[in-house]
C-alpha cells in the first residue's frame, strides 16, 4: 500500500511538468515509467512500458487550446498494473491496454480544470479592474493542486484495483496463448509510434532520408 | 532590467502555464512572470493599470514566451520613462508576436526536437530491456539534448526581446529557424529509417519463443507497413495501438505463433 501511495505521489509531482511547471519533459512516459517502476520494485518493466506508452501518442501535440490525452497518467497506470500482474512483455501490454483509457479519462478532468481556471482568470481580471487585490497566487495553486490531485487519485485507484485484480490477471496471463498474444502485441507497438513519427516529420517531403536510413541499417545488418 | 530581475522573470516564466485556462490561456502566467518588472517601474494606479494590461488574453509557445516577455519589459520601461505614450501598444505588440512565436515553437520543439530526442530513451529501453544503465543513459541523453535548447531559448528570449525590442522579430528571422527545422527533420527521418529496420530485424522479442527470426521480421515489417498506411489515412493512434494489440492476440491465440 505504501509503495503504491509513493508511486502515485511521484507520478503526481512529475505530471505537473507536462503543462504547469517547467515543461522539462520529466512528465513524459519515458521518465514517469521508470520512476513509478522504481517505487514498485521493478525499474526494468517501468522503462519498457514507459517507452511503449511514449510511442502511443508521440505525434499528439499540445497545440493551442487542444487538450491532449494525459500520457503521464497512462504510463503511471500502465506500470502500476503491469508490475503486480507479473511484469514482462505480456503484463506490460495488458497494463498499456488498461492505462490508455485512464489517460483519456485524465484528459476529461483536464478540460474541466481548465474551464474552472477560466472562471478564476476572469475573477482575477475583475479584481484588477476594480482595484482590489487579485488572487493570482490562488489561481496558480489551484491549477497545480488540481492537476496533482487528478494524477494522484487516478494512479492510486488503478494501483489498488491492479493489486485486487492481480490473482485474476495472473491467471489470465498464465494462459499460454494469451500471454504469447500480448507479447506479440508489445512487439508490434513500436511500429505504431515509428509510423506516427514519419508522418509528424513530414515524410511526404523527405522520403529520401528515411529510405537512406533504412537501406544503411539493412546493409549494416546484412554485413553482420 | 538587471541580471537579478532577469533571473526572477526567467524562474517565474517556468510557471507560465501554471494557471492555463481556455479563457485567458497564459494570461495569469504572463502577469506572474512580468510582475517584478512592473513593480520596479510603476507605482499606485499606474501599477494597477499595468497589471490589468498583462492579465489580458495571451498565448504562445512556452519556450518562446521569453521573447514576448523581454519586449513587454522594454515597452513598459519606455512607457514609464515617457518614451512611449500609448499603453495599448504593449498588449497589441505582445499579441502580434504571439502567433509567429507559437508557430516557430510548435514546429521546432513539439513537432521535431521532442519526438526525435525522446527516441534515444525509447530505443535504449526497448533494444536493451533489463539493462538499467542503457535505460538511464538513453533517458539522460533525451532530457539533456532537449532541455539545452529549450531552457536556453527561454533564457535567451528574455534578453533578446529586451535588447532588440520589436526588432527581435528580425533577429529571429536572421536565425533561419525554419531551415534548421527542415534539416533536423531530414536527419530525424534518416534516424527513424535506421530504427525501423533495427526494430524489424534486431529488437528483442521477450515472451515470444519458437518463432524463426525470418517469421518475426516478416510480421514486424508487415506491422510497420500497415501502421504507415493507417497513419497516412489519419486513423487515430489509440485505435492503431488497440489494433496492434488485437493482431498480437490473434497471432498468439489463433495463429499459434
Amino acid at each position: 500500500m505504501t509503495e503504491i501511495l509513493l508511486a502515485a505521489a511521484a507520478a503526481a509531482l512529475l505530471s505537473l511538468d507536462s503543462v504547469h511547471v517547467g515543461q522539462v519533459m520529466v512528465s513524459r512516459p519515458v521518465c514517469v515509467g521508470p520512476v513509478v517502476g522504481w517505487f514498485l520494485g521493478d525499474v526494468s518493466t517501468g522503462f519498457v512500458v514507459g517507452a511503449l506508452v511514449e510511442l502511443v501518442w508521440i505525434s499528439v501535440l499540445p497545440i493551442g487550446p487542444y487538450t491532449p490525452p494525459d500520457s503521464s497518467v497512462a504510463a503511471a497506470v500502465a506500470v502500476s498494473l503491469a508490475i503486480p500482474w507479473g511484469g514482462g512483455a505480456a503484463a506490460g501490454a495488458a497494463g498499456i491496454a488498461f492505462g490508455i483509457p485512464f489517460g483519456l479519462a485524465a484528459r476529461r478532468v483536464d478540460v474541466r480544470l481548465r474551464h474552472s481556471l477560466t472562471e478564476r482568470s476572469e475573477a482575477v481580471s475583475a479584481d484588477l479592474i476594480a482595484g482590489r487585490p487579485a488572487p493570482l497566487g490562488e489561481a496558480v495553486v489551484f491549477g497545480l493542486a488540481g492537476t496533482a490531485a487528478k494524477t494522484l487519485l487516478l494512479v492510486l485507484a488503478a494501483g489498488l484495483l491492479g493489486r485486487i485484480a492481480a490473482p485474476v490477471a495472473e491467471a489470465i496471463l498464465g494462459i499460454a496463448g494469451i500471454a504469447r498474444g500480448l507479447a506479440w502485441g508489445a512487439a508490434l507497438l513500436p511500429f505504431v509510434g515509428l509510423a506516427a513519427l514519419t508522418d509528424l516529420l513530414e515524410i511526404r517531403h523527405h522520403r529520401v532520408p528515411f529510405l537512406l536510413g533504412a537501406v544503411a541499417a539493412a546493409a549494416l545488418v546484412l554485413l553482420g | 532590467m538587471n541580471r537579478v530581475e532577469r533571473i526572477e522573470i526567467f524562474l517565474r516564466s517556468l510557471l507560465l502555464q501554471a494557471a492555463w485556462s481556455y479563457g485567458g490561456m497564459q494570461n495569469l502566467g504572463f502577469l506572474l512572470a512580468i510582475d517584478p518588472a512592473l513593480r520596479r517601474l510603476h507605482r499606485g494606479h499606474a501599477l494597477e493599470a499595468a497589471r490589468r494590461r498583462h492579465a489580458a488574453y495571451f498565448n504562445t509557445h512556452p519556450y518562446f514566451a521569453g521573447y514576448a516577455l523581454g519586449v513587454a519589459v522594454r515597452m513598459e520601461e519606455d512607457l514609464a520613462a515617457g518614451r512611449e505614450s500609448n499603453p495599448k501598444m504593449i498588449g497589441l505588440v505582445k499579441n502580434r508576436m504571439a502567433g509567429p512565436l507559437a508557430a516557430l515553437g510548435d514546429s521546432l520543439f513539439w513537432e521535431t526536437l521532442r519526438p526525435l530526442f525522446s527516441l534515444s530513451a525509447v530505443a535504449a529501453a526497448l533494444l536493451a530491456p533489463g539493462n538499467l544503465r542503457a535505460g538511464l543513459l538513453g533517458l539522460g541523453a533525451f532530457l539533456l539534448a532537449f532541455n539545452l535548447p529549450a531552457l536556453g531559448e527561454r533564457w535567451r528570449g528574455i534578453r533578446r526581446g529586451y535588447l532588440y525590442g520589436l526588432g527581435v522579430i528580425d533577429v529571429l528571422k536572421s536565425l533561419d529557424l525554419p531551415g534548421a527545422i527542415r534539416r533536423a527533420r531530414r536527419w530525424g527521418l534518416f534516424g527513424v529509417g535506421v530504427l525501423s529496420v533495427v526494430f524489424v530485424v534486431a529488437a528483442p522479442a521477450p515472451g515470444i519463443s519458437g518463432v524463426s527470426a525470418a517469421v518475426l521480421a516478416a510480421v514486424r515489417a508487415t506491422a510497420l507497413a500497415a501502421a504507415l498506411l493507417a497513419v497516412g489515412r489519419k486513423v487515430s493512434p489509440t485505435r492503431i495501438v488497440y489494433a496492434a494489440l488485437g493482431l498480437g492476440l490473434v497471432l498468439g491465440i489463433g495463429g499459434g505463433v
